[in-house]
């Protein structure tokens, strides 16, 4: 009986990551064999980077229930002074990063003020920033794009780690990475089991965790050497993977994650047992803001220019990221890995459904069902579980 | 049974995991093989990615470009980037990835593809700018669009000539502007071609724009949105044209055109006593033929797009083939993109006005009949 119980649940947290390589063969079976190019993976790593990134700063709103609407208004207004600083006022790159992701912070703290100290609903806070940095970008741009940017700065988005080292044909550092991420892997999996074993919690079938092991080695090395015959692990890669890796570690790990789950989760009872839910709220609103300024480097990055309309539209992108990855609709739910993964479907839909050439219209179309149907999904087997 | 169903669902993840191993490793070794064989098998490829999919002018652009490449033994994937420059860039470098041969594009934010052009010519596709040109890279060749200042121009002359000012009239005469989008790298050269040829006569006061809004930032309309046109000629309206009357409206394209059209009517003009001013407009859209036709607006400019796809398509052969292309009988100069002096080959534009409408767009069977019916 436990077993059976500790089975579904297993699957339903893997729901969404067996769609991602259900669609991924799909695809690739329907682009003749280019979607998996090594061209391609890396070019699907980059057009969503700066995704990836604002979905992780959603993730945190979401979790509390609530929802950051000025999030790609921030990344435009961001990408604008990123513009204005290197290729105008001739700033240095170093600098003029940090000096953005410091005004991203500025912002996010400046909503969070308003939503923390002055309860004002989270949803209008950040509407009013969502106009206000759309206004504040497009006063900066004065209508014109600013380009070009420094090769230095573009190569933030183009550039590959240690492009030239290499043995035979083969990218040392991806090689490196992939074996060490397998490593890392195996390692964490058979801890957590020994761990499961001894307190009697989550996977205690060793099959089980065996065949996920190989699985997740399978993808990992599949995807590190393709890059490795190829240009190597792109910039972007890891600093994705940095931010990820860190923002996984905070909500799993720390007190103040756990107090973010726990405000989403209830807030009047997180409150009573000594959660600050102010300066909670706080934090999350600043960090969309700080995880936006990177998202609006990131696009600069990626496409030499700071332009009018980066980032408009881009905060529903964020929203059904996370909440295709899994994420509970009234919050208090959620996993970081979930919202990467609910960032690379929709980016894979995008990919594919754009090479083989269908028409933007009915990419739309797709696009919303699938989320339609992701969360439905999501939420029946959600409650069939909890009646099971 | 949750155990036999589970045990298969693993199954299917393994199965799946192993079809997508195999079908990547196999594809790699055959890729080389494969591509040569393409070129026997089925037609050669050429990416179009469009700007916007809400702009009739775009669809007849790829109406025109495909029946062009088709003649010439190429298939088209048409891609529309609604936009958003970061799709746009996604979507160039899909097709690179998916082996198009040659890619036109027409870029809604011609400074902010440089990277994915960039791309394209690491792989040896060429890449042909349509309507805009792309800056900040080396790697665009050659550039096929109207004679854009030109278009301006004719608005502006049309104007000149329809209130009688080369004529000896001195007006005063009443104006207001109405530019693109901000954004747009094509709209300065539509502003900057109108404002020339009306330039003597504001200055000289024939003309008077009573709004004091005449600069192009000022007078820029963001989206080319009929909608936004419409609302700041109801301010403009409202706040200098109490007493006054407008003569003439220049708008830059016929979105423009049609939402000042709205706000005129609204504000009472139409009558014997309170005529429409002059207006004028660029694309030839079917409501701006249909208020020419009932004498609301004044004026289109045409610009042939099946001329311009064919001038695109005939460059695009030559770019894949690796030679140099003609001009033709197609005015050819150079255009500076920041980076180097790009061949440029433009087509001329054409007033159309109630007089000719029929014989240029109609005859001619550029649009047919029924398309005037509603």
């Amino acid at each position: 009986m436990g077993n059976k119980k500790k089975h579904n649940i297993n699957l339903r947290d893997y729901g969404m990551f067996i769609a991602l390589i259900v669609i991924v063969v799909f695809f690739q079976i329907l682009t003749n064999g280019n979607m998996l190019l090594p061209m391609n993976i890396s070019g699907l790593i980059l057009q969503n980077s700066y995704l990836i990134c604002i979905s992780v700063g959603m993730f945190f709103c979401i979790l509390t229930g609530n929802v950051d609407l000025a999030v790609g208004a921030s990344l435009g207004f961001c990408s604008a002074v990123a513009g204005w600083l290197i290729v105008h006022k001739r700033v240095n790159m170093w600098p003029a990063i940090l000096i953005v992701l410091l005004v991203g912070l500025a912002i996010g703290a400046f909503q969070g003020f308003f939503i923390a100290k002055l309860k004002v609903p989270p949803f209008i806070a950040t509407l009013a920033g969502m106009l206000i940095f759309q206004g504040g970008s497009l006063w900066i741009l004065q209508g014109h794009s600013i380009s070009p940017f420094p090769p230095q700065f573009q190569s933030i988005a183009s550039g590959y780690v240690l492009e030239t080292v290499k043995v035979g044909s083969m990218n040392v550092f991806a090689f490196l990475c992939g074996v060490l991420c397998c490593a890392a892997l195996l390692i964490c999996e058979f801890r957590a089991y020994k761990k499961s074993k001894k307190y009697g919690t989550g996977e205690t079938v060793l099959s089980f965790v065996i065949i996920k092991s190989v699985l997740f080695c399978a993808g990992i090395l599949f995807i590190t050497l393709k890059l490795a015959t190829a240009r190597g692990i792109p910039v972007i890669l890891l600093i994705l993977a940095v931010i990820v890796a860190v923002y996984h570690f905070i909500a799993t790990k720390t007190v103040i994650g756990r107090h973010v789950f726990a405000v989403g989760g209830n807030k009047k009872a997180a409150a009573l047992s000594g959660v600050k839910v102010d300066k909670i709220m706080f934090i999350v609103y600043t960090n969309c803001g700080l995880l936006a300024a990177f998202g609006g480097i990131l696009v600069a990055a990626r496409l030499n220019a700071a332009s009018t309309t980066a980032g408009s539209g881009n905060e529903l992108d964020a929203i059904a990221s996370c909440y295709i990855g899994g994420c509970a609709a009234a919050g208090g739910e959620g996993k970081i890995l979930g919202v990467v993964i609910g960032a690379l479907v929709m980016g894979v839909l995008n990919n594919g459904m754009s090479m083989m050439g269908i028409g933007t219209d009915i990419q739309r179309v797709v696009k919303g069902l699938i989320l339609l149907l992701a969360v439905t999904f999501d939420i029946y087997s959600k409650s069939k579980s909890s009646n099971a | 049974m949750k155990k036999r169903r589970n045990g298969i669902t693993v199954v299917i993840c393994i199965i799946a995991m192993a079809v997508m191993l195999l079908a990547g490793c196999g594809k790699d070794g055959s890729e080389t093989e494969k591509k040569e064989e393409g070129g026997k098998d089925k037609r050669p490829v050429i990416g179009i990615s469009m700007s916007t999919q809400t702009q009739a002018r775009q669809l007849k652009d790829v109406e025109y470009l495909t029946k062009e490449l088709d003649a010439l033994g190429y298939d088209v994937m048409v891609q529309y980037a609604e936009m958003k420059p970061v799709d746009q860039s996604a979507q160039i470098d899909n097709m690179v990835a998916s082996g198009c041969k040659g890619i036109i594009i027409s870029a809604w934010d011609a400074s902010a593809l440089s990277t994915c052009v960039d791309n394209a010519a690491a792989m040896d596709i060429p890449v042909l700018c349509y309507d805009t040109l792309i800056s900040n890279t080396e790697n665009v060749d050659y550039y096929v669009t109207d004679n854009l200042y030109d278009c301006g121009k004719i608005q502006g002359e049309y104007i000149v000539s329809a209130l009688g000012l080369d004529k000896g009239e001195k007006g005063p005469f009443n104006i207001e502007i109405f530019s693109g989008d901000p954004a747009d790298s094509n709209a300065p050269y539509f502003y900057d071609g109108a404002y020339d040829a009306i330039k003597k006569y504001l200055d000289d006061g024939s003309l008077v724009v009573q709004s004091g809004q005449v600069e192009r930032e000022v007078t820029a309309t963001e989206g080319w949105k009929g909608l936004k046109a419409q609302e700041r000629m109801d301010t403009i309206l409202s706040a200098n044209y109490g007493s006054k009357h407008v003569d003439a409206v220049l708008c830059n394209n016929d979105a423009l055109a049609v939402g000042v059209l709205a706000s005129l009517k609204n504000a009472g003009y139409g009558t014997e006593a309170n005529p429409y001013p002059i207006i004028t407009g660029m694309d030839c859209d079917i409501a701006n033929i249909r208020a020419i036709r009932a004498d609301e607006i004044s004026m289109t400019v045409f610009k042939d797009n099946r001329l311009i796809a064919a001038k695109a398509a005939e460059v695009m052969d030559c770019m894949i083939k690796g030679e140099t292309p003609n001009a033709g009988d197609v005015y050819e100069t150079t255009f500076n993109n920041g980076v180097k002096d790009v061949t440029a080959f433009l087509i001329a534009p054409e007033i159309i006005d109630k007089n000719n409408y029929q014989e240029v767009l109609f005859d001619s069977g550029y649009y047919t009949e029924d398309m005037l019916d509603d």
